[in-house]
């Protein structure tokens, strides 16, 4: 729906133009791109079904690609603009010579023919009248090409408008209807006139008018229809909105079809972060809406994926399989209504969408699992095994720790620095490129293509280097060549490892083995196996403007040596699209590894402690105060351990018998 | 030591390397998905190193698993299906005795270590379509001082885990 998409080639259907997807994920299914590199919502598939007021249903399975609009106004431009998003797949149903260059011709004059008194006014007479005659107009140029064959033209598409019939056909049909004009019919002459073009080009300017204009109206749809008490967005019954209908939204398939994914966008437009959007909008209702598969409206999950509240019920859903593409998504699903649907006759279906949606709570308003459980599902618990920690760091002295600290600054601001202080002749690196990472979930909707040009050609992933001399020359060890190859990558900034913590996780372990540059241990010495994983932005290396945004994994063997004293035996980066920094939240509260003291009582407070220990134990008031000290105001605690050392103190630790009374 | 035999030596190194990361990835990778009992095959014995650290060192998630028996155990009782789909695998050769590399090829690659880098995907619960992780594992590889070319201990693994760190980074 980007006005981007208005200059761009739009009826090419050149195939380079479709930019490299991210193919892994299977549940990712229903994000696409189209042909002008635009991230396209929806499935493809969105023949059947539809949303409601299905006056062209029949018509519509066997010509889903002809646009049948009678309002020329906003539902043309929408369907126009929209079917941008058509995938090559479904386009290649219909054939492709001039289905895509279509043009109105109109046709006056007739009503003042003998015919106009039959029943229907005449149009059956003149169509059959023109098709005839286009025939022949047709052929004779057919002829002149040395065939013979009669050529049959069929009128399929038209509309009356008042005086006029409006006729939509394919280009090269209209030039013949055009050497009509002036012709006469049932003794009246008729006169042909082309009333406007669709095919584009020309036109680019109103449609971009349109379009914004389509976005107010769906805005203002989102808007009439959002309940913020509830936090809820009604869709349901759209087939009854007025204003949709005043649009001809429903009159065509193909517009239907695309109102939904048209409508996604506009609201995801409205919301500037994800979270932004996820606190906005905790429900979405699309009942009522004669729905036989949610393929048409497939795009809500990807748009709402953090969505709490959904209500399916009166549509047409006859099993499982009509909502399959909602299968797993909506992770945080709590409450889903899907009562009124023939598939509530299937008494499985509800251990199903307890499958489906591990953190649901409610269906039809029932408890269907319990707070605790739907709690451990949405930590993912269930599905992924052992919770997920915080960063297991087991350094010494601090070392890994100041290297991490000042590796990654230097990286972004001096390599050759970092060349020269922390790697040797020994010192190996290289760079893997995983093209088809995951990609972070809640950023669907801005998915770019990623551009790996500056890395694929140092790139030492194993899985698509098979030639033993391509992964020894990849390989880069010594500084010359290390820093050779790490100036020719991209500048990075990192995001600050203090202020920043969290887009980091950096985790370290001791590694034996390590190679000893002195040579006195055969079978190595102690250092460090390092793993980071992060973010950075790539940066224009001479405007230093921010151009890509990706996340890196990064594995080091640190040891002992180098200038610094510690230096990289082993450097393997990994560089990935982003993928955000969301896995590696802790699901359970890290288990602080120091006992954390109670906050120390105030100086009042103290002192009453302080007296009653004194009681207890007999110790003077300051050795008292001390012993309470050390153990954090844990009286019993601090008991304990004066139990434990009483009779190594020395007499003068306690009161004597006269300072009580005194 | 020649230059071009320091070449061929590092060459041949590079190319055990190499082979072994996608060999024993794929093999450690299947197990997890589909041999669960074999798990703790692909490990070193556990072992308190002279300077009183413990081999091997798994950690999961910021989880740090005691023992291979325990991450065995781990897969079988707790974690649901698991398909590893490998998309980029790097490794590098770690020789303890670089600084003088005087060794036959042979009895070289009895002293290496390997460290592998794997990124890519988890799918769990469902073999189709159950729900993606992507994921980032470092593994430092030893030679089983125990391996044979002949003779009963001629099936036993010729590279085992030493040191693991796994991560769901996406």
């Amino acid at each position: 729906m980007s006005s981007r998409t208005e200059t761009k080639n739009r009826g090419g259907r050149d195939p380079h133009q479709q930019p490299q997807r991210s193919g892994v994920n299977k549940n990712r299914t229903n994000l696409r791109v189209d042909r002008d590199g635009d991230l396209v919502m929806g499935a493809p598939k969105a023949k059947r079904g539809g949303i409601s007021k299905n006056k062209n249903r029949g018509g519509a399975r066997d010509q889903p690609e002809r646009m049948r609009i009678d309002k020329p106004g906003m539902a043309a431009a929408i369907a126009k603009h929209i079917a941008q998003n058509n995938t090559q797949g479904s386009r290649s149903s219909t054939p492709v010579s001039f289905s895509t260059q279509r043009k109105d011709i109109k046709v006056t004059g007739w009503k003042k023919s003998k015919a106009s008194s039959n029943a229907d006014g005449g149009i059956s007479s003149l169509i059959a009248f023109l098709e005839k005659r286009m025939g022949i107009q047709m052929s004779k140029r057919v002829t002149a090409g040395s065939s013979t064959a009669q050529h049959v033209v069929k009128i399929t598409d038209y509309r009356v408008d008042g005086d006029a019939v409006v006729i939509n056909l394919p280009a090269a049909d209209a030039s013949a209807l055009l050497r009509l004009n002036g012709y006469q019919f049932a003794a009246a002459n008729i006169k042909v006139e082309q009333l406007r073009d669709r095919s584009g080009s020309p036109q680019n300017k109103s449609t971009s008018q349109t379009t914004e204009e389509l976005k107010t109206i769906l805005t203002n749809l989102l808007t009439r229809r959002y309940n913020a008490e509830q936090k809820l967005l009604d869709l349901s019954a759209l087939g009854q909105d007025t204003e949709l209908n005043a649009l001809g939204m429903f009159d065509s398939p193909t517009t239907q079809a695309k109102l939904f994914p048209a409508l996604m966008k506009v609201c995801d437009e409205q919301f500037k972060t994800a979270q932004e959007k996820q606190e906005t909008i905790l429900g979405v209702s699309i009942a009522n809406n004669e729905l036989t598969s949610v393929q048409i409206v497939a795009s809500l999950a990807p748009t709402l994926p953090q969505l709490k509240n959904l209500d399916i019920s009166n549509n047409k859903f006859a099993n499982l399989s009509a909502i399959q593409a909602w299968k797993h998504k909506f992770r945080h699903l709590d409450h889903i209504v899907t009562t009124g649907n023939p598939f509530e006759q299937m008494p499985e279906h509800q251990t199903e969408l307890l499958k489906w949606y591990p953190t649901l709570r409610f269906l039809n308003g029932v408890q269907v699992r319990s707070d605790e459980e739907a709690l451990h599902g949405s930590k993912g618990a269930k599905h992924y095994g052992k919770p997920i920690l915080g960063p297991l760091f087991q350094d010494e002295n601090q070392i890994a720790e100041n290297f991490i600290k000042t590796f990654f600054q230097a990286y972004d601001q001096d390599r050759a620095w970092l060349v020269n202080n922390y790697y040797d002749a020994t010192s190996t690196f290289s760079l893997a490129v995983n093209t088809h990472a995951k990609r972070d979930p809640s950023q669907q909707e801005t998915m770019q293509p990623q551009e790996w040009d500056q890395y694929i050609k140092k790139s030492r992933n194993l899985k698509h280097l098979n030639h033993l001399q391509a992964r020894i020359k990849r390989s880069f060890t010594g500084q010359v060549d290390i820093l050779n190859v790490l100036t020719s990558l991209p500048l990075t900034q990192h995001p600050n490892l203090l202020t920043n913590g969290s887009k980091w996780s950096v985790e370290c372990v001791a590694q034996p083995g390590v190679p000893d540059p002195t040579g006195q241990s055969p079978t190595g010495v102690g250092g460090f196996l390092i793993t980071i994983h992060g973010e950075f932005n790539e940066l224009d290396r001479e405007t230093k403007e921010v151009q890509k945004h990706r996340s890196f994994d990064r594995t080091f063997i640190l040891g002992p040596g180098g200038a610094t004293g510690v230096r990289v035996v082993s450097d393997l980066l990994t560089v990935r699209a982003y993928g955000g920094y969301e896995a590696w939240v802790p699901t359970e509260p890290t288990v602080p590894t120091m006992p954390v003291a109670p906050a120390a009582p105030n100086a009042a407070e103290q002192d009453m402690i302080i007296m009653e220990f004194c009681k207890a134990s007999g110790m003077k008031y300051e050795f008292s105060k001390q012993c309470l000290d050390e153990n954090f105001w844990n009286v019993p605690q601090a008991m304990e351990q004066f139990l434990a050392v009483k009779d190594t103190l020395p007499a003068g630790a306690f009161i004597q018998t006269e300072e009580v009374i005194g | 030591m020649s230059e071009s035999s320091a070449n061929d030596h590092i060459e041949i190194l590079i190319k055990t390397a190499t082979e072994t990361a996608e060999s024993f990835v794929d093999a450690y990778y299947t197990a997890l998905q589909a041999s669960r009992p074999t798990i703790s095959s692909y490990y070193v014995p556990r072992e308190t190193l002279p300077d009183g650290k413990i081999v091997p060192i798994i950690v999961w998630n910021g989880n740090s698993i005691e023992t291979a028996a325990a991450f065995q155990e781990m897969f079988e009782k707790e974690m649901p299906f698991m398909h590893y789909e490998v998309q980029a695998l790097d490794c590098h050769v770690m020789n303890p005795g670089d600084s003088a590399v005087d060794d036959t090829s042979k009895a070289a690659e009895k002293k290496i270590s390997i460290i592998v880098a794997i990124n890519g995907f988890v799918r769990l619960a469902e073999a189709r379509e159950g729900p993606t992780k992507g994921f980032s594992e470092s593994i430092v590889l030893a030679p089983n001082p125990e391996k044979a070319l002949k003779g009963p201990k001629a099936a036993t693994r010729a590279w085992l885990i030493q040191s693991q760190v796994f991560r769901y980074v996406v």
